[in-house]
């Protein structure tokens, strides 16, 4: 999973992590359960991925909404980016 | 004496740092973070709160003001708890990625982190109190406040549902108050089990607009309070109130009622001063003229201004949390504006300079003397 630039500060400058899972959602899951200052950035308080958070996976774009569902394979490259509106 | 300014911004904090108060060096940290409050504890360590309409809240530490470490934990409400549908609808037009869906209650901010017997305390919007008995790897919610009887009747402010100032009882654990926009000031004399609503005497027509209230916690009866509808003095702890005015500017409000507006407030404990920034009324929220005035208060009844080294063509505001007093000797008391400038006195407020400009709009202003 590559990181946005805001929160690689998070991470200590770290700009990619792994994380293990069948679909996207169970990536991030682990994610937060390793790092779980990560997972404050990732889940909100009723346990959802925040929904403005988008993953590019193989030049799709995954909403937060579609993430439990996704699948993806080992190896994979994720690359977390936040939904925009407006310029 | 060396002396570090925390100053809070929406792109992050900037560092300002003097061995003699008088030359400053700058840096700019947690770059792209919102910067929202800071606190030293007694150890020495620096907490800083940020938060992200698409990440959320989150608090920095830092044992020498250059390496942050993000904390594991951060104030959270529980998924079953009941949000305030007026401050959802508020925060929702920054489109956070912490809406909840049905409603439910969740920190979208840390207003105010303060630390105090060996415990941080966090002040957060949607309203509410969260304690942190290990240095803020882990938190909890204070439930005596959060979820006070009176609460449904709590309405937001202009920023929302927001508790945005803790203080403390340096001679007693069991007293502390908080500040809500815009329900008021309570208190609580059990350690956070009740909590009272402290507002007698405060002139008000629709709910409570505390703006900030100050004092000084080893003479925690005295305390001042800057209210949407001007500026208070209680003597007994926030059991009843005053107004005291003399001196300052005092406006026409949008409703016709005349007081002192404003939202920053400070105190130099040493010699007991106490510093407000008034602003001409609640539909201008700028200098009276725009001539930048700091206002002292001596005796905590009468007040000056003092303009020296201050704009005299200044159309911005200083902001609820942006103004800090460092407590030595003599007193130095900094503020930042919502134009990005930040202001310095080394003599208790008699004369002030420009420390930094060009910063981002400045939310909160933290001085730590070492």
């Amino acid at each position: 999973m590559r990181l946005p630039p805001v929160l690689r500060t998070a991470m200590g400058g770290r700009g990619e992590v792994a994380g293990d899972g069948a679909t996207i959602g169970e990536v991030l899951e682990a994610l937060a359960r390793e790092h779980p200052g990560l997972g404050l950035h990732l889940f909100d308080e009723s346990g959802e991925p925040r929904r403005n958070i988008v993953c590019l996976h193989r030049g799709a774009l995954v909403r937060a909404r579609e993430f439990a569902a996704h699948a993806v394979a080992p190896d994979d490259e994720l690359v977390m980016t936040n939904a925009l509106a407006g310029g | 004496m060396t002396v570090s300014l925390v100053v809070g911004t929406p792109k992050g904090a900037a560092i300002l740092k003097s061995k003699d108060r008088s030359s400053w060096s700058e840096e700019f940290v947690l770059r792209g973070w919102p910067v929202t409050a800071s606190v030293r504890d007694e150890q020495g360590r620096v907490y800083v709160a940020v938060n992200s309409p698409n990440y959320g809240v989150a608090i920095f530490a830092s044992d020498d003001l250059e390496k942050w470490e993000q904390l594991p934990a951060a104030p959270r409400y529980r998924p079953e708890d009941r949000g305030n549908p007026e401050h959802h609808r508020i925060v929702s037009q920054m489109d956070f990625g912490g809406v909840l869906k049905g409603g439910g209650r969740f920190v979208d901010q840390i207003w105010t982190l303060h630390a105090a017997h060996g415990a941080l305390f966090a002040g957060v919007s949607e309203a509410g109190l969260f304690v942190s008995r290990d240095r803020g790897r882990s938190w909890q919610p204070i439930d005596g406040f959060n979820e006070h009887p009176t609460r449904d009747s709590w309405v937001p402010g202009f920023g929302g549902l927001g508790a945005h100032t803790i203080l403390t009882d340096a001679k007693n654990p069991d007293r502390m108050w908080v500040g809500v926009s815009a329900a008021g000031f309570f208190r609580t004399d059990d350690g956070g089990r009740t909590w009272a609503p402290k507002n007698q005497g405060v002139n008000a027509d629709t709910g409570q607009c505390v703006h900030s209230v100050t004092h000084d916690p080893a003479n925690a009866q005295v305390l001042f309070r800057q209210e949407h509808r001007g500026v208070h003095r209680s003597d007994d702890g926030g059991d009843t109130w005053t107004v005291i005015e003399d001196g300052l500017p005092v406006g026409e409000l949008s409703d016709g009622h005349r007081c002192s507006f404003g939202f920053s407030s400070a105190m130099d404990r040493r010699t007991g001063n106490v510093f407000v920034v008034p602003l001409e009324g609640d539909n201008f929220r700028f200098p009276r003229d725009g001539q930048l005035a700091v206002y002292r208060s001596g005796d905590g009844r009468r007040w000056e201004a003092k303009t020296t080294g201050l704009p005299a063509k200044c159309f911005t505001a200083v902001l609820r949390g942006a103004m800090a007093a460092d407590q030595l000797d003599p007193g130095g008391v900094y503020f930042g504006t919502a134009s990005g400038a930040v202001f310095a006195s080394s003599d208790c407020g008699d004369s002030w300079r420009e420390i930094a400009s060009s910063l981002p709009r400045i939310t909160s202003v933290a001085a730590y003397p070492s």
